[in-house]
C-alpha cells in the first residue's frame, strides 16, 4: 500500500471506506479473540492444568475472549460496518450527516483496538472478564483502567455513531421515501442505535466509577468501604442486556435483507415486524436486566416482575421471527451461502431462545446461574446467530462491496464446518451445565465426569476454527481475485442493489434516487412497476439486472 | 542568699517553662484512657453469618407487664430488636434514649409509625435483669411514660436466664462481663427483623437518623409494599446500605447513572440542532 493510498484511508471521510475499516478492525479483534477461546478450550479439555499452571492467565484469555467477542467485534461489526457501509445506500443518502464525526468514530474505534491488543505486552492485563465485577476489578493486581479506557474509547465511538446515523435516517432519506418504505435493516439499526445512545452513557458512568474506586481511593462499589457492590452489577446490566440487542437487531435486520431477495418476496407482516417486533424490543429491553442477577439480593417484586418482563420480550422477537418465516412460506428460494448462513440463523434462535426460557424463570435459574449451561445459551442467541448473520450479510453483500463474488465452493464448506463445530462444541456444554458444571472455572477436578464433554467441545471449537480460517481466506482471496460480479447480481429491489453500483464511489449514486409512495424496498410481486417507481438508476444493468 | 534566691526563681522559671512545653505531654498522660483490653472488631457482629436468620427457638421472655411472650408473636411486621442489659448506666441507656427520641419523631411525622408498620423490643441479655430492674432502668432513663407505641421492654424468663448467650450467639451479638469496670462489653446496634422474624439489617446505634430505622424497616419487608406506598420505595431507591458504616447513606452512583441516561438525548438533540443550521445555511447559500 502506498503513502498516498493509505492517507486516503487513514483520512476518509467516506461512509463505504470507514465500514470497511470498521470491518477489518472488527475482523482482527474477532480472530484474535477466537484464539483466546482456543486456547481456554484447550486448558479445558483435560482435568488439571493443560496449557497454563497459572488461572490468573486464563481469567486473561477469558477477559480478552469476552470483551473483544462483544464490544470490538459483534456491535461494532453490526453497527459501525453493516450500518456504515450499507444503510446510507438503502435510504438513498449520498452521505451520512457528519461524515468527520463519523471519521472520528473509527479513529476511536482503532484506538480501543491498539489498546486492547495492547494488552498482551503489559506486564499485569486485565483478567476482570468483560463484566469488571468489583470488588476483584478494584483489588486484583491486574490492570482495570486498560479495560475501563477501553470501554471509554469503544463507547464514546459508538455513541457518535449512534447520533450520526440517527440525524441520517431522520433527515437524509431519498426524497419520497416514508417510514414504512425503510428497509428492515434500516429499522434494526436504528433501534439498536437509540439503545446505544440511551444506554451506553450508564456503563461510561459505572466504569469511571470503578476507575475511581480502583486509582482514587473514592468507595463507590467497595463494599469493604461501605459501597454499594450490587449496585455495579445493576448498572453494568442494565446497559448490557440491552447490548444485546444492540446485537440482535441487527443480525435480524441482514436476515430480512437475504430473505427477501433470495425468496424474491416482501416482508412477512412488515408493520407487526417493525412496531410491534423491533420496538417492542426496544420498549421492553431496558426492563429486563434484572435476570442477571437473580441470585443476588434484590425484593420479590423486582425479580418476579423482570422475569414477567423478561419471558415478554420473546413476544416481540417471536412477531420478528414469525415475519421471517413468513417471507419463506411459498416463496421460490435460491440457496446460496449467504441464504444457508441465513437459515442457519432461524435454527439458531431457535435453540437459543428455548434455552433461554429456563433460565428466565426464576426457579429454574437458582439451579443453572453460572453453570455453562448460560454460556452455551448465550453463544448460541448472541453470538453464534448474530455472527452467522454477519457472515451471511457478507457473502450477500460482497459483491457490492468487492464487485465480484466470493467462491461458493469454499464458502460452503467453511459454513459446513462452521455449523457442526457450533454444534459440537455447545450441546455438551448445555448438557454438562445442566448438571452443574460452572462456568468460568480454570480446572474442574471436582467435576472429572465432565471431561469426555469438554474433549468433544474442544474438538468442535477446532472445527469452527478451521471453518471460520477457511471462510476469512475465502474473503481475502476473492476480494482481490474473485469472480467478477455482474451488477444487482441477485436481483434485488433495495436502492443500494437497484441505484448504487457495484463498488459505489464517493457521493454513492450516479444519479441520486428519488421514489413515489408505490415503492417498496420488497417490491417482487410487480418488479418492473416496482423500479418505475424511482427515478433512473443512471448506470447500466441497474433497472434490468443481469441473470 | 541573693544568690540562693537567684536560682531558685531560675530554676523554678525553667520548670514552669518546662512544664508549659510539655503541657500537653503531661495532660495526655494524666487523662489517658486505659488501652481497651477488647478488640474492638469482636465487638462487632459478622453479617455476612446472620442475615436471614431467625431467632433461636425455645426461648420466651416476660414484658414489663409481666406477661409472657415469644419473637413468633411478632410475625406480621417488622422488628426492631435492641439488646441491653438494664443496670447498664452507660451506652445502653444512650441507645435506648436516642432510639426513644427517633420513634418519636416517628410517630409525630414519619412516613412509617411505630407500632401501626412496625414493633420495637428491648431485651437484656443480663441473666441477672428482673422485673425490677427494667421498671427502674425505664424510670432512670425516662422511658417510663411517653414511649412510642408498639414499644416492649422485656427481660429473659427465669427458667432460659443461664442460656441466653445461646440466644444471642444466634446473631453473632458476642458480650463479656469486665470485672475492673463492672461493666459489659457489647455492640450497640438495632437489629431489624422482617415481618418473618428473619434478621434483616443491623444499624450501628449512633447518631442515627429517623430514616435509617424507616429504610430498613422497608428493606425488610423486602419489596411487600402497598401502591400507597409508593412514595416511601422511591425514596428508598435515593438511599443504600453502607455496611462499614451500618446505616443508610445517599446512593450517588445510582443518581450519576440515572443522569448519564439523558447524556446520549442530549447528544442527539445538540446534533439535530447542529445539522438543520448547517441545512439552513447551505438552502440560504443556495
Amino acid at each position: 500500500m502506498s503513502m498516498q493510498t493509505f492517507k486516503e484511508w487513514f483520512f476518509t471521510t467516506d461512509h463505504k471506506r470507514i465500514g470497511i475499516m470498521y470491518l477489518i478492525g472488527s475482523m482482527t479483534a474477532f480472530v484474535v479473540a477466537g484464539m483466546m477461546a482456543l486456547l481456554i478450550r484447550l486448558e479445558q479439555s483435560q482435568l488439571g492444568p493443560t496449557i497454563t499452571d497459572n488461572p490468573n492467565e486464563y481469567n486473561q484469555w477469558l477477559y480478552f475472549h469476552g470483551a473483544a467477542m462483544v464490544l470490538a467485534f459483534l456491535i461494532p461489526g453490526l453497527t459501525g460496518f453493516f450500518a456504515n457501509y450499507f444503510l446510507p445506500l438503502m435510504i438513498g443518502a449520498q452521505d451520512v450527516a457528519f461524515p468527520r464525526i463519523n471519521a472520528f468514530s473509527i479513529w476511536l474505534f482503532y484506538g480501543a483496538i491498539i489498546l486492547a491488543l495492547l494488552s498482551f505486552v503489559i506486564p499485569d492485563p486485565p483478567d476482570i472478564m468483560w463484566t469488571g465485577y468489583p470488588p476483584y476489578s478494584i483489588t486484583t493486581m491486574g490492570n482495570t483502567a486498560y479495560y475501563v479506557f477501553t470501554l471509554h474509547l469503544l463507547g464514546f465511538s459508538s455513541v457518535l455513531g449512534a447520533v450520526n446515523f440517527l440525524v441520517t435516517v431522520i433527515y437524509m432519506r431519498a426524497p419520497g421515501i416514508g417510514w414504512n418504505q425503510l428497509n428492515i435493516f434500516t429499522w434494526t439499526t436504528v433501534a439498536a442505535f437509540v439503545l446505544q445512545l440511551v444506554f451506553i452513557p450508564v456503563l461510561a458512568s459505572a466504569v469511571t466509577m470503578l476507575l475511581f474506586d480502583k486509582y482514587l481511593g473514592t468507595n463507590f462499589f467497595n463494599p469493604e468501604a461501605g459501597g454499594d457492590v450490587l449496585l455495579y452489577q445493576n448498572l453494568f446490566w442494565f446497559y448490557s442486556h440491552p447490548a444485546v440487542y444492540v446485537i440482535f437487531l441487527p443480525a435480524v435486520g441482514i436476515l430480512f435483507e437475504i430473505f427477501t431477495t433470495m425468496c424474491k418476496n416482501r416482508v412477512f407482516n412488515y408493520k407487526a415486524c417493525v412496531y410491534g417486533g423491533i420496538w417492542g424490543i426496544v420498549g421492553i429491553s431496558g426492563f429486563v436486566w434484572v435476570h442477571h442477577l437473580y441470585v443476588s439480593g434484590m425484593p420479590d417484586w423486582l425479580r418476579i416482575g423482570q422475569m414477567v418482563t423478561t419471558l415478554l420480550i420473546s413476544v416481540p422477537v417471536g412477531l420478528m421471527v414469525m415475519s421471517m418465516w413468513g417471507t419463506l412460506y411459498k416463496a421460490a428460494i435460491t440457496f446460496n451461502t449467504g441464504m444457508l448462513y441465513a437459515i442457519s440463523c432461524l435454527f439458531l434462535v431457535l435453540s437459543g431462545g428455548l434455552t433461554g426460557i429456563p433460565l428466565a424463570l426464576t426457579a429454574i435459574t437458582v439451579h443453572l446461574s453460572e453453570t455453562s449451561f448460560v454460556h452455551a445459551h448465550f453463544h448460541f442467541i448472541m453470538a453464534m446467530f448474530s455472527a452467522f448473520a454477519m457472515f451471511g450479510g457478507i457473502y450477500y453483500w460482497f459483491p457490492k462491496m468487492f464487485g465480484r463474488y466470493a467462491d461458493g465452493k469454499w464458502a460452503t464448506t467453511g459454513f459446513i464446518l462452521n455449523i457442526v463445530g457450533v454444534h459440537v462444541t455447545f450441546v455438551p456444554l448445555f448438557i454438562i451445565g445442566a448438571q452443574g458444571m460452572p462456568r468460568r472455572y480454570w480446572d474442574y477436578q471436582m467435576f472429572p465426569q465432565f471431561e469426555p464433554y469438554h474433549q468433544v467441545a474442544t474438538l468442535g471449537a477446532f472445527m469452527v476454527a478451521a471453518g471460520m480460517s477457511v471462510t476469512i481466506l475465502n474473503w481475502i482471496i476473492c476480494a482481490f481475485k474473485g469472480k467478477v460480479a455482474p451488477e444487482n447480481p441477485w436481483k434485488s429491489c433495495s436502492l443500494e442493489w437497484t441505484h448504487a453500483p457495484n463498488c459505489p464511489q464517493a457521493g454513492n449514486f450516479p444519479n441520486p434516487p428519488t421514489v413515489t409512495a408505490d415503492w417498496s424496498p420488497y417490491g417482487y410481486a410487480d418488479r418492473e412497476a416496482n423500479l418505475k417507481a424511482t427515478t433512473d438508476p443512471g448506470f447500466p444493468g441497474a433497472a434490468k439486472p443481469a441473470e | 542568699m541573693k544568690n540562693v534566691c537567684r536560682i531558685v526563681s531560675v530554676l523554678a522559671v525553667t520548670v514552669v517553662l518546662l512544664l508549659a512545653f510539655q503541657s500537653n505531654a503531661i495532660a495526655t498522660q494524666v487523662f489517658r484512657v486505659p488501652d481497651s483490653d477488647i478488640d474492638p472488631e469482636a465487638l462487632r457482629i459478622s453479617e455476612a453469618k446472620v442475615l436471614g436468620l431467625k431467632p433461636k427457638k425455645g426461648f420466651s421472655f416476660l414484658n414489663q407487664e409481666g406477661e409472657t411472650f415469644t419473637f413468633d408473636d411478632y410475625e406480621g411486621k417488622p422488628l426492631v430488636l435492641v439488646l441491653s442489659y438494664y443496670s447498664c448506666d452507660g451506652v445502653c441507656s444512650s441507645v435506648n434514649i436516642e432510639l426513644g427520641e427517633r420513634l418519636n419523631q416517628l410517630e409525630k411525622d414519619g412516613r412509617l409509625k411505630p407500632g401501626k408498620d412496625f414493633n420495637v423490643v428491648t431485651l437484656s441479655f443480663d441473666k441477672n435483669d428482673t422485673l425490677e430492674t427494667l421498671e427502674r432502668f425505664r424510670k432512670n432513663v425516662g422511658l417510663d411514660k411517653g414511649v412510642a407505641q408498639g414499644w416492649t421492654f422485656s427481660v429473659v424468663r427465669p427458667e432460659d436466664r443461664e442460656r441466653i448467650k445461646v440466644f444471642t450467639d444466634r446473631f453473632d451479638f458476642r458480650f463479656f462481663w469486665s470485672p475492673q469496670d463492672r461493666t459489659f462489653y457489647h455492640p450497640t446496634v438495632y437489629m431489624i427483623l422482617s415481618p418473618e422474624m428473619r434478621l434483616a439489617r443491623i444499624l450501628y446505634a449512633h447518631d442515627i437518623d429517623k430514616s435509617d430505622i424507616e429504610l430498613a424497616v422497608l428493606e425488610s419487608r423486602n419489596g411487600d409494599f402497598k401502591p400507597g406506598e409508593i412514595i416511601n420505595y422511591a425514596v428508598s431507591l435515593c438511599y443504600s446500605y453502607n455496611y462499614k458504616e451500618g446505616r443508610y447513606v445517599f446512593n450517588i452512583p445510582m443518581f450519576v447513572a440515572f443522569g448519564s441516561l439523558f447524556v446520549g438525548i442530549s447528544a442527539l438533540g445538540t446534533s439535530v440542532f447542529a445539522f438543520k443550521r448547517r441545512q439552513k445555511k447551505r438552502e440560504d447559500k443556495a
